[in-house]
């Protein structure tokens, strides 16, 4: 069931209350009662006064009769019964106790038997009977007075005790209040207390602890466990701090992974107002897409430093080669100089040369000419050859033709031979005689068959024969005219050298000129090639730092890769 | 002109023998002939003619061992095809099919197309020797028996009774 905290200081407050209720109520009727005793008392006391004032008032009468007498003159006042203050009193008293009323209509005998006295008394002195009114004062009034005063003694004695009894029972009250009072105070404290041990476990001792919790969640330990339950506002609050402990606990989960590299992670946001986690959310997603360039920019990076080194070195290895092919063209040019100088002097002797050349060459000329007349009368004769054999081959088919009719013929005179036989079969005893005949035919046929086939394989040698005269013969024919090709451009060739020798010559005289001239260049080529030596060494020299920090980048870029690997990065961003 | 000579001679001392077939008592006259490299053999009796070999008419729906059919002294007679017929499987080198050979008797009457008719010649029964069981040839039915030199010898009579012959019935 579900206490609150408001319902546990009002329940507190309403027992306390009813406490002070249930005393108050008690003394209230203790007040009452007092109250009561105390009217009481006062009537008493009244009743008690008029008694004592009507017996002195009585009295008073008395020595009033007695001066009278003594005096010989009527007393002032009225001496009949109803005239009587008492008697008026009494008349007009309410008494409030039955009893009271009774015990002073005791005092109605003598009181009347007083004032009848008195009453004698005075008609006696009207009458200025002084002497007679002497002896019944003497006699009859001490008398009566007596009687009234016996009367109202047991009376006084009655009050006095009622009084008495009223005072002890004021006092007995009086008493009773004071414990009450004493039992209020007792009763209200004792409740304070409990009330306030009850609250301090419930209510102030959950809220210290959770004080303790948010202090040092305060300075960022969230590494706590709030171990009790309840089911108040206490424990409500105790459930948000769980809530906010777990939630803390869960953020700096994903932070600390997050700082481990592993950028992997899901951040589940609370609601719609989550800030840390929103914020957290959103930091994961750029860091994460931060990361992710970061990562493809290393990559790209790691492969163009390696690119460069590459690159470098083989810029290097070129600007070596290229260092020392500058060194081996500066030699080279030293040797060329040398040689244009010797073949300066050549040019001159080759110009005389070609000359002479161009006399044999004409010579050579003339002599080819001679040489493809003798080839066309070859020609002539092989092309003879040729067509003679092709003749000898046509009639060598043609006597094949001829032997493939003579088997035929073989074959069919076989089969004829066959049905003559199975005839003479048919023919029976009769058809012996046919049937020899039969197989004699037989026996020609078969005979002629291997004649032509005979024919026929000595023709197949003759065909193979001829077929490589007209080979042969072809090939002859082809040679021949292979030969006169080359005569004609042999002379060709005679007659281009002539005109290629002149041009020589020519060139012979120009090219000595020349030669000096690229003498003359070549000393400067010379000049120019040290500087771009020197050139190629400072490059060298550059190239080889540029290589270095490019060894360097690759090494950084590297490690770059290595520390970017540490990261995960999250799925949907790769 | 010495080789013909020498044929010649060799043909006088054949003629001059004696017949060796008429010695035969017990024989029986077979004609040989030859489809692709094998050498069959057939009675004398069934066979009514040779005839050199010319291309049938061709039948629609008919088996496909009947070749064609073509025209003879006023008959149609069928041209059987007796490597499909017998079941004799296909050889590579197709050789060309030179002769007719023509079955008959009182019923039946049909070509049948060969590579080369080689001989008629008289052997006694006792060289045929009957087929044993479990040869491999489908129609081993229509074989009378083989001769030692591993000629196989057709029965005649029952290839012209045959009923797988008679086509339109």
């Amino acid at each position: 069931m579900r206490f609150s905290i408001g319902n546990k200081i009002f329940s507190a407050f309403g027992l306390v209350f009813g406490a002070f209720i249930i005393f108050g109520v008690l003394m209230y009727m203790k007040a009452e009662e007092m109250r009561e005793t105390s009217i009481e008392r006062i009537q008493l006391s009244t009743l008690k006064t008029q008694l004592q004032k009507m017996l002195i008032l009585h009295y008073s009468r008395l020595n009033e009769m007695d001066n009278a007498i003594h005096n010989k003159a009527l007393p002032s006042f009225l001496a009949a019964y109803d005239e009587c203050p008492f008697t008026k009193w009494k008349n007009t008293h309410k008494f409030v106790e039955r009893s009271m009323q009774a015990e002073f209509d005791k005092l109605d005998v003598p009181h009347k038997e007083l004032h009848a006295r008195f009453e004698e008394m005075v008609s006696l002195l009207k009458t200025k009977e002084f002497e007679k009114a002497r002896e019944v004062y003497q006699t009859t009034i001490n008398k009566s007075f007596k009687e009234l005063v016996t009367a109202y003694a047991p009376l006084y004695e009655d009050i006095n005790k009622e009084h008495s009894e009223l005072i002890d029972e004021r006092d007995f009250l009086l008493d009773e209040m004071k414990t009450l009072l004493l039992l209020a105070l007792v009763v209200t404290l004792a409740l304070i207390v409990i009330f306030y041990l009850w609250l301090k476990r419930s209510v102030i001792s959950p809220i210290s602890q959770i004080t303790g919790i948010a202090q040092k969640i305060s300075t960022g330990d969230a590494q706590q466990s709030i171990v009790f339950s309840a089911q108040d506002e206490i424990g409500d609050l105790a459930n948000a701090f769980r809530k906010l402990i777990n939630y803390m606990s869960e953020l700096s989960d994903v932070a600390h992974k997050i700082g481990e590299g592993n950028l992997n992670v899901n951040v589940v946001k609370r609601s719609e107002n989550d800030i840390l986690g929103k914020a957290l959310d959103n930091m994961l997603a750029n860091i994460n897409a931060i990361m992710f360039e970061l990562k493809h920019s290393v990559l790209s990076l790691n492969s163009a430093a390696s690119e460069i080194l590459a690159t470098t070195t083989q810029v290097s290895a070129s600007a070596s080669q290229t260092s020392s092919a500058v060194a081996q063209t500066s030699s080279s040019i030293e040797q060329i100089k040398q040689t244009a100088k010797s073949s300066s002097a050549k040019a001159v002797q080759t110009s005389e040369s070609t000359s002479k050349a161009m006399e044999i060459a004409k010579s050579g000329t003339q002599g080819l000419v001679e040489n493809m007349q003798g080839l066309a009368q070859i020609k002539e004769k092989m092309d003879l050859i040729a067509s003679n054999i092709i003749l000898l081959s046509q009639q060598s088919q043609q006597i094949g033709e001829i032997t493939s009719t003579v088997e035929d013929i073989a074959n069919q005179s076989n089969m004829l031979a066959v049905n003559a036989s199975i005839e003479a079969v048919k023919a029976g005893e009769q058809g012996k005689g046919f049937s020899v005949v039969a197989i004699e035919l037989k026996n020609l046929s078969e005979q002629s068959k291997q004649g032509a086939k005979q024919v026929q394989k000595i023709l197949a040698d003759i065909q193979k024969v001829t077929g490589t005269l007209v080979m042969v013969a072809e090939q002859g024919a082809k040679a021949v005219e292979s030969g006169v090709k080359q005569a004609q451009n042999a002379k060709t060739s005679m007659d281009q050298l002539n005109a290629t020798v002149q041009s020589a010559a020519n060139a012979g005289k120009q090219i000595a000129a020349s030669y000096e001239q690229e003498l003359a260049g070549m000393d400067q080529i010379s000049g120019a090639m040290s500087s771009v030596k020197e050139a190629t060494m400072q490059n060298l020299s550059s190239i080889k730092q540029v290589e270095e920090s490019a060894h360097d980048l690759n090494a950084l870029s590297q490690k770059l890769k290595e520390v970017m690997e540490h990261y995960t990065i999250a799925e949907n961003q790769r | 002109m010495n080789n013909v000579r020498n044929t010649l001679r060799q043909r006088a001392i054949k003629a001059a023998k004696k017949l060796e077939n008429t010695e035969i008592i017990d024989g029986i006259e077979l004609i040989y002939f030859r489809i692709e490299s094998e050498t069959y053999a057939i009675e004398a009796g069934v066979v009514s003619e040779v005839h050199k070999y010319k291309e049938p008419t061709p039948v629609p729906f008919t088996p496909a061992y009947i070749q064609g059919v073509f025209h003879m002294r006023g008959n149609f007679v069928s041209l059987v095809n007796l490597k499909i017929f017998l079941g004799i499987p296909e050889q590579n080198e197709k050789v060309a099919t030179l002769c007719i050979l023509f079955l008959s008797d009182e019923n039946m009457e049909f070509g049948v197309a060969v590579d080369e008719v080689i001989e008629q010649k008289r052997v006694s029964k006792k060289e045929i020797q009957t087929l044993t069981a479990g040869f491999d040839l489908p129609r081993a039915d229509l074989i009378l028996g083989v001769m030692e030199n591993g000629v196989i010898v057709l029965d005649g009579k029952k290839l012209l009774a045959d009923p797988t012959m008679i086509v339109h019935k």
